[in-house]
């Protein structure tokens, strides 16, 4: 199977992609390429979202709000509060362009390596002897389905103008929140994520030759935990700095 | 390769390219416009009442600087600060050797000019009876002219002496009466019934008095019993205030406490406002106004107190929050036909210096820097900062353009997922509303927040949506009566 086919048959055949790879050596071509897709999508991305009135809209109030916190917290003169609103809006927007263009690169180079290692030691906890680079390039060629989730997310973005638009379960709610954790939680779960995961999980259950129950499992509880972690140290953060 | 396989290839990516399709051709051809978040109130009907603030100190109503009329050393000084004093009764005794010796002095004067006086008169009755004898010589002229002429003279000396002498007994029981009220003054009893607030001197020490001006100020008696708050108040907000109005203080020393007063007395003239010519242009002008204090505490004269001085009330009147109210700069007709293509609003924003507004928060023109306390909301209602549009900056020029770039007062209404701006009258305001005369009815909702959509970014017809209240909000939602700080 040629690599284009590799990475289109990873959105309908999965299964087929990763038996392939399982016979095959390594590549670095299944995780790097995928990888470099990903990084031009979320700068192309970025600038798209970045560029919408809305989504500036969006920004400058959650700074607004922010810094008037700031304000009210810390009580500064007249001059010195103008001075605070200065410069939350000049640096914000430097902020802004560095994160839109550090983020996707460091999200594309590092996601391989880290779930990788992940798959490699569930591996490891289901008896299986897989190499680690056959993990990176699992994982790496799930990544497809992130370059489409980024894909679907900016459009939905510019369509709906809101900054926080996906596909996932926050969308139902008429006010959402970032800022909220049961907010939080629901716009964890995204449609995308579950199908990256499920690929990874296939991924996994080819490679160590288990079933796909015991795989994904395995999987998803490993995100589960860590994005309960990350959204509950953001909660106790949150509870830190109110106070 | 199976037909399942193929099937299912197909239709995940015909599924997959549908979802593409479909959102990409949304987000091109849907126009969108930013929501701007905004919160909102309904317009209701409440009782306002208008408030000047200001800081002043108390002083007692009756207060007396004693200065001594006579110069000299303090020998008794039987009070201490603090020391409550009755009406009479001995609070300082000036060394009186000084004037005893002017008062025995005077005296001896005195007595010296009643000798003088007993003599002249002898002198007088001697010299009348020689007049008279010699008188009858001169009728029978057994004597000369220039004799009869020398003894008249004498007798009309001897009369001279007399009255000579008389005055001098007067003066000299002037001069008596005089040392002798020198003598009485070393002595100072208290003019009134008082508490010592202030003692300037200390026993031993020299002080200088005089009977035409002030001398030392040895100290300060004063009545306690009545207290007023002597505050500052700025030109704008002084035509506002007038004898009898309430006032509510607040006491830096009594901090949970509230107390009530009564305006008694406003200055005429400003404070500053010397002899010299005026106050210095780069200070505020102010005029003090006297509130006498209702409650009877231990006050201390000096202490640092806040009025809130109630200057009009509104009853059942119709209210927005003062965060709802701002300025906006209506277009010229030029301006509007520019304009048509772009912008449905017939008002810009202009360019405009923030100030702080006064507590009566007043349009910008009026504020004044001098009254300055408003609250955080109240900067939005004279704020009309804003970056200004180079095509739609009021040209210079003719009066009706100058006329037309007046701002006015604008509130936001809320309609369906649109705002509309209407121009207001507004009356009164009290900490968290105005009082609007013209242009709202009950029940409208207006949009109260955010500061920056309110001030800058809401036009006529933007799409707005409810977001939520941020901290600052609930909490004033949850105590309204809370002041806001500067």
């Amino acid at each position: 199977m040629s690599l284009g086919g590799r990475l289109f048959n990873m959105l309908a055949t999965p299964g087929e992609v990763f038996e392939d790879i399982r016979l095959r050596p390594p590549s670095v071509a299944n995780w790097l390429v995928p990888a470099l897709i990903a990084i031009v999508i979320g700068w192309v991305g970025s600038w798209i979202v970045f560029s919408q009135d809305s989504v500036q809209h969006q920004l400058s109030e959650m700074s607004e709000q922010a810094i008037e916190k700031q304000i009210e917290r810390t009580k500064p003169s007249q001059e010195q509060a103008e001075a605070m609103r200065a410069a939350a809006a000049k640096y914000g927007a430097i902020g802004q362009k560095i994160s839109a263009m550090a983020i996707p690169p460091f999200t594309a180079l590092t996601t391989p390596f880290i779930w990788g290692l992940f798959l490699w030691l569930i591996s490891k906890a289901l008896h299986a002897h897989v190499d680690y680079m056959k993990c990176v390039e699992v994982v790496g060629l799930s990544s497809v389905i992130g370059i489409l989730d980024g894909i679907v997310r900016t459009l939905m973005i510019v369509v709906m103008g809101s900054l926080w638009a996906g596909p996932h379960a926050g969308m139902l709610l008429p006010n959402f929140d970032p800022q909220n954790t049961v907010h939080g939680i629901l716009g964890a779960l995204s449609v995308m994520t579950f199908w990256i995961l499920g690929v990874r999980a296939v991924g996994l259950a080819r490679l160590t030759g288990s079933s796909f129950t015991k795989a994904a499992i395995w999987v998803f509880g490993i995100w589960a935990a860590y994005t309960g972690f990350f959204l509950g140290l953001g909660a106790v953060a949150k509870a830190v700095f109110s106070r | 390769m199976p037909a399942s396989k193929k099937g299912r290839k197909i239709l995940v990516f015909s599924v997959i390219g549908l979802v593409v399709a479909g959102l990409t051709a949304l987000a091109i051809f849907r126009k969108r416009e930013p929501v701007i978040t905004v919160q909102t109130e309904k317009v209701a009907r409440r009782n306002l009442t208008e408030i000047v603030v200001a800081n002043g100190k108390i002083q007692p109503v009756l207060q007396v600087k004693i200065s001594p009329e006579v110069s000299g050393e303090i020998i008794e000084l039987p009070v201490k600060e603090g020391d409550t004093v009755k009406k009479g009764d001995l609070i300082l005794k000036i060394k009186p050797d000084f004037y005893i010796a002017r008062r025995n002095e005077a005296e001896a004067s005195y007595k010296s000019s009643l000798a003088g006086l007993l003599t002249a008169e002898a002198n007088l009755a001697r010299a009348e009876a020689e007049f008279k004898r010699n008188q009858e010589l001169y009728e029978r002229k057994l004597i000369s002219d220039s004799l009869y002429t020398e003894v008249r003279t004498s007798y009309e000396v001897a009369k001279a002496q007399v009255q000579s002498a008389k005055h001098q007994v007067e003066m000299s029981n002037a001069f008596l009466a005089r040392a002798e009220e020198e003598l009485a003054k070393t002595t100072i009893v208290s003019p009134l019934t008082g508490t010592i607030s202030k003692l300037n001197s200390q026993l031993g020490e020299r002080v200088v008095g005089t009977a035409t001006m002030a001398g030392t100020d040895v100290m300060i008696i004063a009545d306690l019993n009545e207290m007023e708050a002597r505050v500052d108040i700025g030109e704008v907000d002084i035509v506002l205030i007038a004898p009898g109005q309430k006032a509510r203080l607040e006491v830096d020393a009594f901090k949970d406490r509230k107390f009530t007063g009564e305006v008694t007395e406003i200055a005429n003239s400003s404070k500053g406002l010397g002899f010299s010519g005026g106050a210095s242009s780069t200070e505020a002008t102010k005029f003090e106004v006297k509130i006498r204090i209702k409650e009877k505490e231990p006050f201390r004269p000096g202490m640092s107190v806040t009025a809130e001085v109630e200057t009009r009330s509104r009853t059942n009147v119709l209210a927005v929050p003062i965060a709802s109210v701002t300025t906006r700069v209506p277009k010229t007709k030029e301006e509007k036909d520019k304009g048509k293509s772009g912008e449905a609003s017939q008002y810009t924003r202009k360019k405009s210096e923030t100030t702080v507004a006064a507590k009566t928060n007043r349009p910008p023109e009026s504020t004044s820097p001098t009254n300055a306390v408003a609250s955080a909301e109240s900067d939005s209602t004279t704020n009309s900062v804003a970056s200004a549009d180079s095509g739609t900056n009021n040209a210079t020029g003719d009066k009706k353009s100058k006329d037309a770039s007046k701002p006015i007062e604008v509130v936001f209404v809320l309609e369906g997922d649109k705002v509309k701006m209407v121009p207001v009258k507004i009356g009164i305001s009290d900490d968290t509303h105005w009082e609007i005369t013209e242009g709202l009815q009950e029940g409208q909702e207006v949009v109260s927040g955010g500061y920056r959509a309110i001030s800058r970014d809401l036009e006529d017809g933007k799409k707005v949506r409810k977001g939520t209240l941020t901290d600052k909000e609930k909490d004033k939602d949850k105590d309204p009566d809370r002041k806001s700080e500067t």
